[in-house]
């Protein structure tokens, strides 16, 4: 019995400048989630709760020694078929129709939507923990760049962004009745303050209308401009949140040529020291794009 | 062409005609295959690399907003052809894997009958 590596999101928390990485394998090794405790309405509930559910680094390692890490994929015109565990099914369900219609109700775009994410489904639909998810994007539906990963759509002079979008989104959010949200947004390498300014806004906005709802923004890089992290840093976030996307030989084959590792991991470290003492820093890596084990590790 | 005078009907049929002039273009894959396609004028080397299933990116969808679409002009005379390279082009050519004096990006070249026999080819990475 192998584990089971599927092409998803992990998310490794930094913490406290910890190297240990706490990861979410979907292994078939561990054992059964019982069901989940009620979201808290706290940061520090928050943090307790990660250190106590994130599974250990045994699992990671198990998983790096297993030969079965890499899947031979073939070519485009000679493809070899894919295993069973590296598909997914279309969405569909309840869970997923009730998130699909609320979102439309409240004018609400997804990233999940936009960019042709694989695992709508399982995140829409709640997935192992029942826990439904979505990510709410902002600053338009137009990107700057173009990420070979990504599917929304790219053009050098995007549309201008709404400025009623801040108050909208939050409006619509507040209403939602949800405990934690994500919140990112396209590339903005068109406007002056590179749509920091309207981050900013939009989650100052949110917690105005309802402070105890828990707030992740999931940044760009704001080409690793300082001030345009500050402002968005101090917004009153609770988990500042920027992806690495992968390993750091392959940056350039995944991510537009204008996003880069150091850039990425300065702006972490930056969002660090900005934000609020016992705010969260958090990443995430795409796993399968090529990369080897050692260098995942 | 029509002898009525109509010019609405003559610029109809002389689109129609040009849309179906065709110029010789080759693709060199990156293990050296060299691919010979015929490409209608007016279309650009990124459509004209789907269509014939080239496994050429392009991210931005020819937006000119990314570099994924790097393509090599294999032959000086042939580079010279082009119009030069917009600041927006130049701009996201400095981004590429692997540029070269001759490197354009596919998404804007577009297809004339100047260029009938092209080669192209596609940079070792992306």
């Amino acid at each position: 019995m192998h584990s089971r590596l599927t092409p998803l999101l992990r998310h490794l928390n930094h913490r406290n400048h910890s190297s240990l990485l706490h990861l979410r394998p979907k292994s078939t090794l561990s054992p059964p989630q019982s069901h989940p405790q009620p979201h808290s309405q706290t940061l520090d509930s928050l943090r307790r709760r990660l250190a106590e559910d994130s599974p250990s680094l045994d699992d990671f390692i198990r998983l790096q020694r297993n030969e079965d890490y890499s899947v031979e994929v073939g070519t485009k015109k000679n493809p070899l078929p894919k295993p069973k565990w590296m598909k997914e099914s279309i969405p569909g369900g309840e869970k997923y129709t009730r998130i699909k219609k609320k979102l439309r109700e409240l004018k609400l775009h997804t990233v999940c939507e936009e960019a042709r994410c694989p695992n709508l489904g399982e995140c829409w639909s709640g997935g192992e923990t029942g826990t439904a998810t979505a990510t709410i994007m902002i600053l338009g539906d137009t990107c700057t760049r173009g990420c070979r990963f990504c599917n929304v759509k790219t053009s050098r002079t995007p549309p201008p962004p709404d400025p009623n979008e801040p108050t909208n989104v939050a409006e619509a959010i507040a209403s939602w009745g949800l405990d934690y949200i994500v919140i990112t947004s396209v590339d903005r390498d068109d406007l002056p303050d590179q749509g920091s300014g309207h981050f900013a806004e939009t989650v100052q906005k949110i917690k105005t209308l309802k402070p105890t709802m828990l707030v992740e923004a999931l940044v760009p890089d704001f080409r690793g401009d300082t001030a345009c992290v500050e402002k968005v840093s101090v917004s009153g976030l609770d988990v500042f949140a920027h992806n690495i996307e992968t390993v750091e030989e392959l940056q350039s084959v995944v991510r537009d040529r204008r996003a880069n590792f150091k850039q990425s991991i300065d702006v972490l470290k930056l969002a660090k020291e900005y934000a609020p003492a016992g705010t969260l820093t958090k990443t995430s890596v795409m796993l399968g794009c090529g990369e080897t084990p050692r260098s995942s590790g | 062409m029509p002898k009525t005078g109509n010019w609405p009907e003559r610029r109809g049929i002389l689109v129609l005609w040009m849309s179906t002039v065709l110029i010789n273009v080759t693709f060199v894959e990156t293990d050296g295959t060299e691919e010979h396609f015929k490409v209608p004028v007016g279309t650009n080397m990124l459509e004209a690399a789907h269509s014939k299933d080239i496994e050429l990116e392009g991210a931005c969808e020819g937006s000119c907003a990314c570099s994924t679409c790097h393509l090599i002009v294999m032959d000086v005379e042939y580079y010279n052809k082009l119009p030069d390279p917009t600041d927006e082009e130049i701009d996201m050519l400095d981004l590429a894997f692997g540029l070269t004096e001759m490197s354009r990006l596919g998404c804007q070249i577009k297809a004339t009958s100047e260029i009938d026999g092209i080669r192209l080819a596609l940079p070792v990475a992306t």
